[in-house]
């Protein structure tokens, strides 16, 4: 899971981090359940696979500008496999391709970010007009289960910035991840031996209402981010993500669905389709 | 295929390029625009200056006072400012005006606050305190 990216607050839309942090003594936590379906496997197992994340987030805000966060992923996933027999490595399951496929699914812990973001510039220019930004930076470690860990800990660095105008907002971010491990054959972008780039760009449209009043209680946003995802062994994707955020006072609900629209991966298999569920509560 | 001499032009390495390139021209525009847009907002005149917080009264004795704070962006910002200044001992309740950035603050007059507190509660929940009120 690329965990070490995921965290979001409000006026952040689902995937692309902003520059938005939690007060000081106040606890943000977040969960969302993501859908993906996996594409063409370039392994010799040739896996067809479907996950269900469960990414849940806790957020704290630590000083002024400054807020940490733990990203704790659970993963479920589903695959069939219909190796070559003499090509196929060797955890995986094996034998005559004329058995057919063969299916496995298991659950457990993928790798535990720990992060800390830093506001290092605000400037608020009228009652909800703002301009943010950030340095987002942690580590990725190892949870420790058998298949779902990297077995590394890996340090990720990154830059977010936000602007909110009246009913527009929009973010853009910058993440780099350093690999120490990984498997040749990983499923997912960033979960490699390949260091990993992410440039994201999100923007979000208050639908309702059309203007703040002294009553309002919440607010429904469209959402539309723009994520590429760039590895240093030369893959490379670009994901399309429209959605709908709706947030009161101290909750919101998020949903989201991805596409991609254009993809050259060779190390692991294509993303396809990817749908969000998520919910936020400030404490 | 490249020939010798010749500029490396493999195919992969251009759709890689131009996909990279979109998405941080996307954001290069985003911060542009976005800094020349706000930079002309705060220099509308009908937009009221700020008054230092120590042309305030040191302790506010009242049993309420009206706020004005920029970059309540939306309800989750309102809750992270009501519980910064709820938490000001004396400060028995803050509501939200999203549409103006007022906030109305119920007081105990047994209990004076400093503005300085106020200030302080505002700015380090990451807005910022435009004006103070007292009735």
């Amino acid at each position: 899971m690329d965990s070490f990216s995921s965290e979001a607050r409000a006026q952040e839309a689902t995937h692309v981090p902003a520059a938005i942090l939690t007060a000081p003594g106040n606890i943000y936590i977040r969960q969302r359940f993501t859908y993906e379906a996996l594409g063409i496997d370039p392994s010799p197992a040739h896996r067809d696979i479907h996950m269900l994340w469960m990414n849940t987030s806790i957020n704290f805000g630590i000083s002024r500008g400054v807020h940490g966060y733990v990203d704790i992923p659970v993963m479920y996933m589903e695959e069939a496999t219909n190796p070559e027999p003499l090509l196929a490595p060797a955890h995986l399951p094996t034998g005559p391709s004329n058995d057919g496929p063969q299916y496995n699914a298991e659950v457990g812990l993928a790798d535990i970010a720990l992060g800390v973001k830093w506001q290092i510039w605000s400037h608020n220019s009228g009652p909800t007009d703002s301009m943010r930004l950030a340095i987002i930076g942690g580590l990725e470690v190892p949870s420790g289960h058998q298949d779902n860990s990297s077995h590394s800990v890996d340090p990720f660095l990154g830059v977010a910035f936000n602007v909110i105008h009246g009913r527009w907002g929009a973010n853009v971010s910058m993440i780099y991840k350093n690999n120490n491990g990984g498997d040749d054959f990983n499923m997912r972008y960033g979960d490699g031996p390949a260091d990993a780039l992410r440039l994201g760009a999100s923007a979000m449209y208050r639908i309702s209402p059309d203007v703040y009043e002294a009553t309002t209680h919440g607010s429904l946003y469209f959402q539309l981010e723009l994520d590429t995802l760039y590895e240093t062994n030369g893959d490379i994707e670009t994901i399309l993500m429209p959605g709908l955020l709706y947030e009161a006072r101290d909750w919101a609900i998020e949903f989201s669905v991805g596409g991609v629209i254009q993809q050259k991966v060779n190390d692991r298999p294509n993303r396809g389709l990817q749908v969000t569920l998520g919910w936020r509560l400030l404490l | 295929m490249t020939t010798p001499g010749s500029k490396t032009s493999h195919p992969r390495l251009r759709v890689r390029h131009r996909t990279l390139s979109i998405t941080a021209l996307v954001g290069v525009v985003v911060f542009v625009s976005s800094i020349s847009g706000c930079a002309a907002t705060s220099n509308e005149s009908s937009q009221p200056s700020a008054a230092p917080v120590d042309s305030y009264p040191e302790f506010i004795e009242s049993d309420r006072a009206k706020l004005t704070v920029f970059g309540l962006s939306c309800p989750l910002c309102a809750t992270n400012v009501e519980k910064a200044l709820t938490s000001i001992p004396g400060v028995r309740s803050a509501s939200i005006d999203l549409s103006s950035g007022g906030v109305n603050l119920l007081l105990d007059p047994a209990r004076p606050i400093r503005s300085t507190d106020i200030a302080r509660a505002v700015k380090n929940a990451g807005f910022t305190l435009r004006a103070i009120e007292l009735p």
